[in-house]
């Protein structure tokens, strides 16, 4: 469950109730497979290409990406984490620490940066992450990859590849796990 | 909790949460460009009415690192006579728009003082107050341990087992105050050496063994933990001399030989050589952990800064 | 100026008993006391139903200001603090900045007269209560003043000590002594236990105390001078005078309100409202002295009314000035917090202090008796507000808590100086 959703939904807290199942298993790893294939694609091949993954939505959904990436193209591309915590645009708004670690094993400077959620929602998040990646050298290019867009932007963000746009209610909430994608809502 | 003024307040689960997220801000101190901008557009003033460059200069690199406006007010001794109104000073300090104060006093409870007079939603940071308590340093010395034995503090941060041992003027010590709740708090057990009049008053309440045989203590330590003796704090006649002090308890070369090569030895700083140790002994021994502190002594604060300031997250 | 009253419809309660009577008062002497009584032509009537009259509080050595710090008291303000408080006699301290070391600064300090209250002087017994020379005892004595102290500084010349109690013994003079040893513990500012080394503070050990009690016992048994300890805090040396004096010796002691309620765990917060000389104790201390003038064993309680202002006391706890002012609410203490009986309270709050100052009758109402009487609900609660506090310097220690006992009204040589629990001035 993405905390970052659990944290943007109001009320904040509570359990997820799910309501409908969006994409099985077997879905998501076709979906995955498709947008693996069109990033090989969209960059003629994986030279320069690092994937980053953001905590914590986003990483199991990277490291599916960066095995599939491997047995498509055969090549081992390097894979980094990045907490936004520390970026956000919303720091005293609502609460949060940084729990998870941000890990870019290599310099950025000149790489094709693919950054991998779980849920594209507001853009804020990403917003944050192109601000942190700053940090760690200039990028010749940042593309966005992400399973599901739920629509419902607030700047001007959009992803490179998707796995399933979904439109949905401000209040609903979008869940990716191993499982596949299921959408609902919080419950107190 | 608005404010950190002692490591009691914070309890076991704040002082985790410090050290979990400490070891974010470290790795933001690795980065080529040490910065983000979780605190932009806050304003952190140091109040420090008793000198420490260094504190205060960690706390300064602490708040900009967080890209944090720093304000400094330094009392020396000519510009604030005792009896001025520290109230007053505060005020006119908050006047200038401030979200927090940090705050270093000669006199123990200035801080907790402090935060009757400032506004709602201010938060006041102990840099020292006195003799009684600096909890950032605490939680520095604790991270640095952490950080050797393990790695990292991690997601359970653990001295679990580490005899610890603290060396020095005790009495008049607020890092040793703190570092034994941050240190015990953790698991470790503590062990405290020092002459009977520089042990404070019921010290055998605390959660602690007393020792006045520093000789047969040493080979036992996982951690030597050594404290200035100091000089400025201390009254007249609780020690005959120095020199007799060193004989008892100042780690001489001789002495240096019971500390175990597996040993990690501490200090707050500044170190006086000749002192509390022969300045051979930290020029030698492998694991002096003394720079280190200093460089994790940025990164915890920029923890605790965070969490004030930013986070909104209640860690108590 | 009206000196003649009626207390009618209240309970009279004297060290003899409570009775049912009327009080008359005629210029400022007790006339009748009786069932009955009607007041004539201009006698104002004070109504005393549901309440208590008794003789008037008698307060030893508060600090009622004096020359040079008008900005924390003024006598007379002092004086309207006492009134409210049932207080009619005060012995008025004398202090190193104001001291009463000759006839001088005796008509001096006398100039600053109260109208409300009654003042006796207490002289000191040595010179700017300093180490060398004795003070004119003997003048003084002849001015009337029969009680001397050494001013809140022991004095550590023990042979000038010595000298001063031979001397002042013949002249019927009582010796108002703080009895801790100065060099232990010097600097600190609370009581040296597990407090202050969680605190961080210095303290002051018990045995400085107990040590300093030791010495003027022993003084008091080598030149028979009459030795009143001041403002004992610990059971162990509460007990030693208690105990020498059981023995026969001319020796007493008196606590404050403020030790028998709190103790060095209220420190906890350096509320400087709490920092007092002699320092707070632990609990079993507190407990022990509670006892004891319970049970009469300790035979007075003084308020140490200690004035500082607002702004010196907003320094840190070890250099904030120590003490609170407590004369007005001294038996709203006593008989809320302590929880005493109206008896035993004005036993140790009137007729106890009364008899230290040579009043054999202390706490008697009967015709021929001076007019000072208070008229108390003894039950009536109440929450200590600065606003309603009349010193000139507000730093209770019981702010904001709920006392027991409301002065109703307060009779000074006759007159009537509060009213329906309002000062008339």
């Amino acid at each position: 469950m993405a905390d970052r959703e659990r944290r943007m939904t109001p009320p904040y807290g509570g359990v997820f109730v799910a309501r409908s199942t969006v994409l099985d298993a077997a879905q998501v790893q076709r979906a995955l497979t498709r947008v693996s294939h069109e990033i090989i694609e969209r960059n003629h091949g994986l030279d320069d290409v690092v994937v980053v993954a953001l905590q914590t939505g986003g990483v199991e959904v990277a490291e599916r990406i960066v095995q599939l990436l491997f047995e498509i193209d055969g090549v081992d591309v390097p894979m980094g984490t990045l907490d936004v915590a520390l970026y956000r645009d919303d720091i005293g708004l609502r609460p949060v620490m940084p729990e998870a670690a941000t890990e870019i094993p290599v310099d950025l400077s000149g790489k094709v940066v693919v950054l991998v959620d779980d849920v594209l929602f507001t853009g804020r998040t990403i917003r944050a992450a192109l601000d942190a990646l700053t940090d760690f050298g200039r990028p010749r290019a940042v593309q966005l990859a992400v399973v599901i867009d739920r629509g419902h932007r607030e700047l001007p963000i959009r992803p490179d590849f998707v796995g399933k746009n979904l439109p949905t209610r401000r209040d609903e909430v979008v869940d990716v796990n191993p499982e596949g994608v299921l959408l609902g809502e919080m419950r107190k | 909790m608005t404010h950190l003024l002692t490591l009691e307040d914070l309890g076991d689960s704040g002082i985790a949460e410090i050290l979990r997220i400490t070891d974010r801000f470290v790795e933001v101190g690795e980065r080529a460009i040490p910065r983000v901008p979780a605190l932009r557009g806050k304003t952190v003033a140091t109040c420090f009415f008793e000198d420490s460059t260094r504190t205060r200069m960690s706390f300064e690199a602490a708040a900009k690192r967080l890209s944090a406006d720093v304000l400094n007010f330094a009392a020396g001794s000519s510009s604030l006579s005792k009896g001025e109104s520290l109230r007053d000073t505060i005020e006119t300090v908050q006047a200038m728009g401030v979200d927090a104060f940090i705050v270093r006093h000669r006199s123990s409870g200035v801080p907790l003082q402090v935060t009757n007079w400032v506004d709602e939603g201010v938060s006041v940071i102990n840099a020292g107050d006195g003799w009684h308590s600096h909890p950032t340093q605490g939680l520095l010395d604790a991270y640095t341990l952490c950080e050797r034995i393990h790695g990292s503090a991690g997601e359970n941060p653990s001295l679990d087992g580490l005899h610890i041992g603290l060396v020095g003027d005790i009495r008049h010590s607020r890092v040793a105050r703190s570092d034994v709740v941050a240190f015990t708090s953790l698991g470790a057990t503590v062990t405290v050496a020092a002459p009977p009049t520089l042990l404070p008053a019921c010290v055998r309440e605390w959660p602690v063994t007393v020792s006045h045989d520093l000789d047969a203590v040493l080979p036992t330590l996982d951690v030597v933990g050594l404290l200035r003796v100091q000089q400025e704090r201390m009254d007249d006649a609780l020690i005959p001399s120095i020199h007799d002090y060193v004989q008892g308890y100042g780690i001489t070369a001789e002495r240096a030989e019971l500390i175990r090569g597996d040993a990690l030895i501490t200090h707050p700083g500044p170190v006086v050589r000749g002192i509390e140790v022969v300045a051979s002994v930290l020029d030698s021994h492998p694991n002096v952990l003394v720079t280190r502190q200093v460089t994790n002594g940025v990164a915890v604060r920029m923890a605790v800064l965070f969490w004030l300031l930013g986070s909104g997250v209640d860690i108590t | 100026m009206n000196r003649s009253c009626l207390i009618s419809g209240g309970e009279v309660l004297t060290p003899a008993g409570r009775t049912r009577a009327e009080v008359l008062v005629t210029d400022g002497i007790v006339a009748e006391v009786a069932e009955g009584l009607t007041p004539g032509d201009d006698v104002v009537v004070l109504d005393a139903s549901d309440a208590v009259v008794t003789a008037g509080l008698v307060d030893l050595l508060p600090r009622l200001g004096g020359p040079g710090q008008e900005e924390r008291e003024t006598s007379v303000t002092a004086g309207r603090a006492a009134a409210l408080g049932g207080v009619t006699t005060v012995l008025v301290a004398s202090e190193p900045a104001a001291p009463i070391d000759s006839v001088a600064a005796l008509r001096e300090r006398q100039s600053l007269t109260s109208a409300d209250v009654h003042e006796i002087y207490c002289g000191a017994i040595t010179v700017g209560h300093g180490p060398d020379r004795l003070a004119p005892l003997g003048e003084l004595a002849a001015e009337g003043v029969t009680a001397f102290s050494d001013g809140g500084c022991p004095v550590e010349n023990l042979d000038l000590l010595r000298n001063a109690l031979e001397y002042g013994s013949v002249l019927g003079a009582t010796f108002f002594l703080h009895p801790e040893v100065p060099d232990l513990g010097r600097g600190g500012s609370m009581h040296e236990g597990s407090w202050s080394g969680r605190l961080g503070l210095k303290g002051r050990p018990a045995i400085a105390e107990i040590l300093g009690v030791q010495r003027l016992l022993a003084l008091c048994e080598l030149t028979g001078a009459r030795i009143h300890v001041h403002r004992v805090s610990t059971a162990a040396a509460a007990a030693l005078v208690v105990g020498a004096a059981e023995a026969g010796l001319p020796v007493s002691c008196g606590v404050t309100p403020h030790h028998l309620v709190f103790t060095d765990a209220d420190c906890r917060s350096y509320d400087t409202m709490r920092r007092f000389d002699p320092p707070l104790r632990p609990a079993a201390d507190r407990d022990a002295l509670a006892e004891a003038v319970a049970s009469g064993a300790i035979t007075t309680v003084c308020s140490d009314h200690s004035p500082h202002t607002a702004q010196s006391k907003e320094l840190p706890f070890d250099q904030a000035p120590a003490g609170a002012v407590g004369i007005q609410t001294a038996l709203g203490v006593v008989l809320g917090d302590v929880g005493l009986d109206p008896e035993v309270a004005l036993s140790v709050l009137a007729w106890g202090p009364g008899r230290l100052l040579g009043d054999a009758a202390a706490g008697e109402i009967s015709p021929g008796r001076p007019a000072d009487l208070a008229v108390i609900e003894p039950e009536a609660r109440w929450t200590v507000r600065e606003g309603d506090l009349a010193s000139r310097s507000r730093n209770s220690a019981f702010s904001g808590r709920e006392l027991t006992g409301v002065v109703r009204h307060t009779v000074v040589g006759g007159r009537a100086v509060v009213v329906d629990g309002k000062g008339q001035w």
